[in-house]
């Protein structure tokens, strides 16, 4: 029966799915009946839900019932991209200051009232299992994560506000580009780059605008080295 | 595919060339201007390879338009001949390599019709100076190092592609001449010097 709400609803897709069958258990609308030992769902309540939530709401929704630290390792992860290194993840959280944190949260997030006093590193140990073993996000290998599904990704980026999506993204740029050592900063250059980028028209440095304009000449240069030779 | 890819690619080089201009911005030519004549010029590049003409001849003016050495506007030069020859503008490709060259002050030609008689002059001093040497003797001449030859000796590669289509008359006396200075000023790593020998002198032994 929930099946054909789900197919009715295009929410047939697989993981999707499971997010939704999920949520509705989370907030007891499914439930399974010991006594006539099988599933029992308010059929109402779950129509309701499917008229008004499509996938991305339900994901931001879940997300929003972690705690802030781990919504806020979420937030960085998303912006790192699909694949992320939790030790990165780790560095930005370190070096971002109570008020960017912050800025980091919507007003629901103040509203609910959830506060987050743990040191963002014992965060991650346990916000990275809590996370896996939801879908939310997996590990590839040792440090290498990647988050479950695309829209999960999209859901954890959503969750920062708009207006300071850009500014957010350069100062993750910029801890980036003060935190890594040479070698990982040409491995991960473009990445790094487009990110300052977000936030250069906010950069009013002289000497900081020149340290970018000349990583975006090496970027620039090292996107030509892919698929061309000198020009000699 | 693999083009579409490149193309691709090149979009997001303008992407970053573009972004250290307007982080740099005009007064740039005046604090790091070797930083922004490389954004300027592989900018230059980037945007002829991915199609943004208008972009690419912007960038082209302003390099131009600078007081700096003619030998730091090479790469400028370069995409504007090649894009002169992609837009079928053959006789400006032409102009635009031989004005480079005589701005390094290098002997180079008039773009006007050839006739046999300069051929033939052509051929008789490639041919007396090369004496009794073999090709072999050529391909073991030293490596071209001095940078304003090698540049000059590049305008001629790229006019030759659009003499080819101009006229061969043209081409052969272009190649002439490109054989006749890499012989003079040494062995010079390029397209034009894998040219077969027979094309420059057909029915010809070089010995």
């Amino acid at each position: 029966m929930i099946a054909w709400y789900l197919d009715e609803s295009s929410l047939l897709l697989c993981l999707p799915s499971i997010l939704f069958l999920r949520s509705l258990y989370d907030e007891e609308l499914l439930a399974y009946n010991i006594g006539i030992m099988k599933w029992t769902w308010n059929i109402a309540a779950v129509q309701q839900k499917l008229a008004t939530e499509n996938v991305a709401t339900i994901l931001v929704n879940k997300l929003r019932r972690h705690s802030l630290g781990t919504q806020n390792a979420v937030k960085v992860a998303s912006i790192l991209g699909a694949k992320f290194s939790l030790s990165v993840v780790s560095v930005v959280l370190d070096n971002l200051s109570p008020a960017e944190l912050k800025r980091l949260s919507s007003t629901l997030e103040a509203d609910n009232g959830l506060e987050d006093d743990t040191p963002s590193t014992s965060i991650l140990d346990s916000s990275s299992q809590e996370l896996e073993s939801e879908g939310l996000w997996e590990k590839k290998s040792d440090d290498l994560w990647q988050f479950g599904h695309d829209k999960i990704q999209a859901a954890a980026y959503n969750l920062i506000p708009a207006e300071n999506r850009d500014s957010f993204r350069g100062r993750i740029g910029q801890i980036l580009l003060d935190k890594l050592d040479e070698a990982a900063l040409e491995s991960n250059l473009f990445e790094v780059v487009s990110l300052c980028n977000c936030a250069m028209g906010s950069i009013s440095n002289e000497g900081k605008r020149r340290v970018l304009a000349n990583l975006n000449l090496r970027a620039g240069v090292k996107v030509n080295g892919f698929v061309t030779f000198g020009i000699f | 595919m693999q083009k579409a890819s490149d193309n691709a690619a090149f979009d997001s080089a303008t992407t970053y060339f573009q972004a250290g201009r307007e982080l740099l911005g005009p007064n740039g030519w005046n604090t790091d201007p070797s930083v922004m004549l490389k954004l300027h010029s592989k900018g230059a590049n980037a945007c002829f390879i991915s199609g943004h003409l208008d972009t690419m001849n912007e960038l082209i003016g302003e390099v131009l338009s600078q007081d700096i050495p003619v030998t730091d506007k090479f790469e400028v030069y370069v995409v504007k001949i090649k894009a002169a020859y992609a837009l079928v503008e053959n006789h400006v490709a032409i102009d635009t390599a031989f004005e480079f060259r005589s701005k390094l002050g290098l002997p180079t030609f008039k773009n006007k019709p050839v006739n046999s008689f300069v051929i033939i002059k052509e051929f008789i001093k490639t041919k007396r100076t090369l004496g009794s040497r073999k090709a072999e003797d050529i391909a073991s001449l030293p490596e071209l190092t001095d940078g304003r030859i090698m540049m000059g000796q590049r305008m001629l590669e790229l006019a030759s592609t659009s003499c080819f289509s101009v006229s061969e008359q043209w081409l052969v006396t272009i190649l002439v001449r490109h054989f006749l200075l890499t012989h003079y000023f040494s062995f010079c790593a390029g397209p034009a010097n894998i040219v077969p020998i027979d094309c420059i002198y057909p029915g010809e032994s070089i010995t």
